[in-house]
């Protein structure tokens, strides 16, 4: 496991790159003195992060080299300090509906205030919360808590005060982020990939998550 | 109390950039004894390090890896300040876009001006040229004489025939690819010579627009002339060079690249130290330059009179922001030739201040010390192709539309070149985080979650694929006429940590750069219908780069290329500029202000290359006097 460090250097900014036009208001102080103990990740948040994902939990679960470096351990450690009562809320609503909801079913449950309504807004409650910042932690590496705050300020009180702002979690969950993967890409500063590359079209979908079963 | 440097220099150099450091690489191979003042830090230990500060930065920003840290938004507490992106993008905390004009924040005070300026610099070992993108241009011919030939702007006091070597050289020192031939077909005459690698691989953007936009008009004052998608020149190996990598196509060229395959000043300063000839002191700001006051009217013949006889530089250790100690020491060093290599704003700053320090005028006798500040205002245009294109990978940018830099439409309106960018949305919409996030949050900020939908699973896992995948830019790199408005001033309250007063601007941006936004908005309009691509181009008052353009009643955003230019201009006459063809001033014989400050036009091109050959030409012609 990474212990990830030089904590004291990260900003505390929103998600961003070069000059964006879409800033935003209210850019909160960073908080977190510490990285948190690593936590073993129990199975159902790995399966609850593939619901909500839609990536398989066999890939989700791939270790990382070169030192089988467990993404999942790290970004459930950070939400089990950050949202911990949503996260168990998440898991206790989990267990009740595994069996009759599909995975495309039990993620829109935990995301949309109407399950069966995509465009009837978000999921306010906790369990809303810990499902958002644990997807976001995936995509981006970054825990989202300041961005929570801003698009649902009833998350406040889910989310302690020093977890109530967006930092990027180490320089491997940068790396490891899916939304990369999603776009055939690889992160921005970072890749294995060879010259000439650019020239023709990457690899299919499929070959980055070969554990998932794409439609 | 300040002490009086007892080693004696044939040359020191003022800033560690692309100038400076590639000036004292020159020198140094000539056996001259240099000494380079860097106001910031030195060589990083590892590269690693900055590479580390960029993953980690949430706001990953053209200075993000660098320190100090780009968001404390405390200049008056920072030892060596720097503009930066987020002074310019974070809104306060009343909603007003940018803090632009909240001199607590910004490094850039502003008075009367209109607008901000977009661009920012670096202040460390390197400089700015840590992140430059590597594009390597030359200028067209008609680009040194934009007076002359189009009423607009000035003239250069040379041409391009007299920079046309030291490209050559310059290309070869950068470790440029491209493809002459193809360069040559579309402007400048690259005679026998070629680059000393291949070209790139274009992208498959690149090769779509090329398929669907070559050989067609794109502007309706060009109708003569057709487009065509060429490789761009660029500082990134093709093959192995100079002991560095060849490119892997990491995304990253701004802010820096990982393997380091894209040419840095890092590396030019590792060059130079390398001669054996040249010291690097880092954490040493210069403030002002000295002249012997004294016998200025009895002694000597007039160029012994008007000799700089020191630079005055002041001492600290912490770069951290805001800074827990400041100033540590002053120390004055003398040469036998100084070279203010400093960064345009922070040449004309540290002149205007050496003025007011030695109560004489330094190298200003003609009051054009400051003044024709010029960047690239960008049109950024954005949209989804029909096919994927598969963006987020590759160098930057590989390609562009070089066709259109030049022509008589340019007595009416300023020109631009097309830049295409590998990056998806990542300059004009954050993305890929704001588009993926408006599907988590059901928002719309990124303009392609029209329903505000939530989605999760395979929906939202194939959505973000099918949009992101499809996603590309543009960016119009509008020229900008010189213009003595345009300028910039010493702070009459304003200082930083170590007490020096900070740059005051004055910016606008002039009608014949408007014409120039509209033609070139016209022009992405039409690149949209020739590639099938739906065009998502959205200008916003919520930004502070923003006008209204009173002619087809809407507004314009722009964005900064980083091409700071002006501010110290060459030309053929001491009364209407600062320095000579060598950038040597007309005032101080032995003092040369050297960078991109001494451009008299900016053209369409990023100005690095030139700036580059520039200096060569300075240390050939004029310092070692060849």
């Amino acid at each position: 496991m990474t212990n990830p460090t030089n904590i004291g250097r990260r900003t505390i900014l929103k998600g961003g790159a070069i000059g964006t036009l879409y800033m935003a208001a209210g850019l909160p102080v960073l908080a977190v003195a510490d990285f948190p103990k690593i936590e073993k990740a129990p199975l159902e948040f790995v399966q609850i992060s593939s619901a909500l994902l839609g990536i398989d939990a066999s890939d989700l679960l791939r270790q990382v080299a070169p030192d089988n470096h467990s993404m999942a351990d790290e970004y459930y450690s950070i939400i089990y300090h950050g949202c911990r009562s949503g996260l168990n809320k998440m898991i206790a609503k989990y267990r009740k509906v595994s069996r009759r909801l599909s995975p495309q079913q039990i993620g829109n449950l935990f995301l949309r205030a109407d399950s069966s309504q995509p465009n009837a807004g978000i999921r306010q409650d906790e369990i809303g919360t810990a499902a958002r910042l644990s997807m976001q932690m995936w995509l981006f590496g970054i825990w989202y808590g300041g961005t929570e705050m801003n698009h649902n300020p009833e998350s406040i009180s889910a989310i302690p005060k020093k977890y109530q702002n967006d930092f990027v979690l180490s320089s491997r969950a940068y790396k490891e982020g899916w939304i990369w993967r999603f776009a055939q890409s690889h992160p921005m500063g970072y890749s294995q990939l060879k010259f000439g590359h650019w020239a023709e079209p990457p690899p299919a979908l499929q070959s980055y998550m070969p554990g998932t079963q794409l439609n | 109390m300040p002490t009086t440097e007892k080693t004696h220099y044939d040359v020191v150099i003022v800033g560690s950039g692309f100038a400076g450091a590639n000036m004292a690489y020159m020198l140094g191979q000539k056996g001259k004894k240099v000494l380079i003042l860097e106001a910031g830090p030195g060589i990083e230990r590892s590269r690693e390090d900055y590479l580390e500060n960029f993953y980690l930065n949430t706001f990953k920003a053209p200075e993000a890896p660098y320190p100090p840290d780009a968001t404390a938004l405390a200049p008056a507490k920072t030892n060596v300040p720097r503009p930066t992106i987020p002074e310019l993008v974070f809104n306060t905390w009343d909603a007003k876009p940018g803090r632009w004009r909240e001199p607590e924040q910004s490094y850039l005070s502003y008075q009367q001006s209109q607008l901000p300026f977009a661009s920012t610099y670096e202040r460390l070992a390197g400089g700015t040229g840590n992140h430059w993108m590597g594009t390597a241009l030359r200028m067209t011919d008609n680009d040194f004489k934009t007076l002359s030939d189009y009423g607009h702007g000035r003239d250069w006091p040379i041409g391009y025939d007299d920079l046309k070597k030291y490209y050559h050289q310059a290309e070869n020192l950068i470790g440029v690819s491209g493809d002459a031939a193809e360069q040559q077909s579309i402007g400048p005459d690259f005679g026998d010579t070629n680059f000393p690698m291949r070209a790139l691989p274009k992208s498959k953007l690149d090769q779509l627009v090329a398929e669907r936009v070559n050989g067609k008009s794109l502007a309706v004052d060009t109708e003569d002339t057709t487009a065509q998608v060429t490789v761009t020149p660029a500082g990134r190996n093709s093959e192995p060079y100079q002991n560095r990598r060849v490119c892997r196509g990491n995304t990253n060229c701004t802010p820096m690249c990982p393997i380091q395959a894209k040419y840095d000043t890092q590396f030019a300063l590792r060059l130079a130290l390398d001669t054996g000839n040249v010291t690097l002191q880092s954490k040493a700001v210069v403030d002002y330059l000295t002249v012997d006051t004294s016998d200025l009217n009895t002694t000597g013949s007039n160029d012994e009179k008007k000799k700089i006889t020191g630079v005055h530089y002041l001492t600290y250790d912490d770069i951290s922001a805001p800074a827990k100690s400041g100033k540590t020491g002053e120390n004055t060093v003398s040469a036998d030739t100084y070279v203010l290599a400093a960064h345009a704003i922070e040449n004309a700053k540290i002149l205007l201040y050496s003025t007011k320090k030695n109560g004489v005028n330094i190298a200003n006798s003609s009051d054009q010390v400051g003044r024709h500040l010029m960047d690239h205002p960008v049109y950024l245009a954005w949209g989804l192709t029909s096919e994927p294109v598969y963006g987020y990978r590759g160098p930057l940018s590989t390609s562009g539309i070089e066709s259109f830099r030049d022509g008589g439409f340019r007595k009416q309106r300023a020109a631009w070149r097309i830049e295409i960018g590998n990056e998806g949305w990542n300059w004009p919409a954050t993305d890929p985080y704001t588009t993926a996030q408006d599907y988590i949050y059901g928002t719309n900020t990124g303009q392609l979650n029209e329903n505000n939908t939530v989605l999760s699973n395979a929906e939202y896992r194939d959505t973000c694929n099918e949009k992101l995948t499809r996603q590309f830019r543009v960016g119009f790199l509008v020229e900008q006429e010189a213009d003595p408005e345009n300028r910039v001033m010493l702070s009459e309250t304003l200082v930083d940590h170590l007490g020096i007063p900070r740059p005051e601007l004055r910016y606008n941006i002039s009608d014949y750069v408007k014409a120039g936004f509209r033609s070139a908005k016209a022009a992405s309009q039409k690149l949209h219908k020739l590639m099938d691509a739906k065009e998502y181009t959205k200008a916003t008052t919520e930004v502070a780069t923003h006008w209204f353009d009173p002619v087809d009643k809407s507004v314009y955003n722009y964005a900064g290329a980083g091409h700071v230019c002006g501010t110290h201009i060459m030309g053929d006459k001491p009364e209407n500029s600062v320095v000579n063809d060598k950038q040597q001033s007309w005032d101080h014989p032995n003092l040369y202000i050297a960078g991109c400050g001494s451009m008299p036009s900016i053209g369409t091109q990023n100005p690095t290359l030139t700036m580059l050959a520039m200096c060569l030409r300075t240390v050939e012609e004029g310092i070692l006097g060849v």
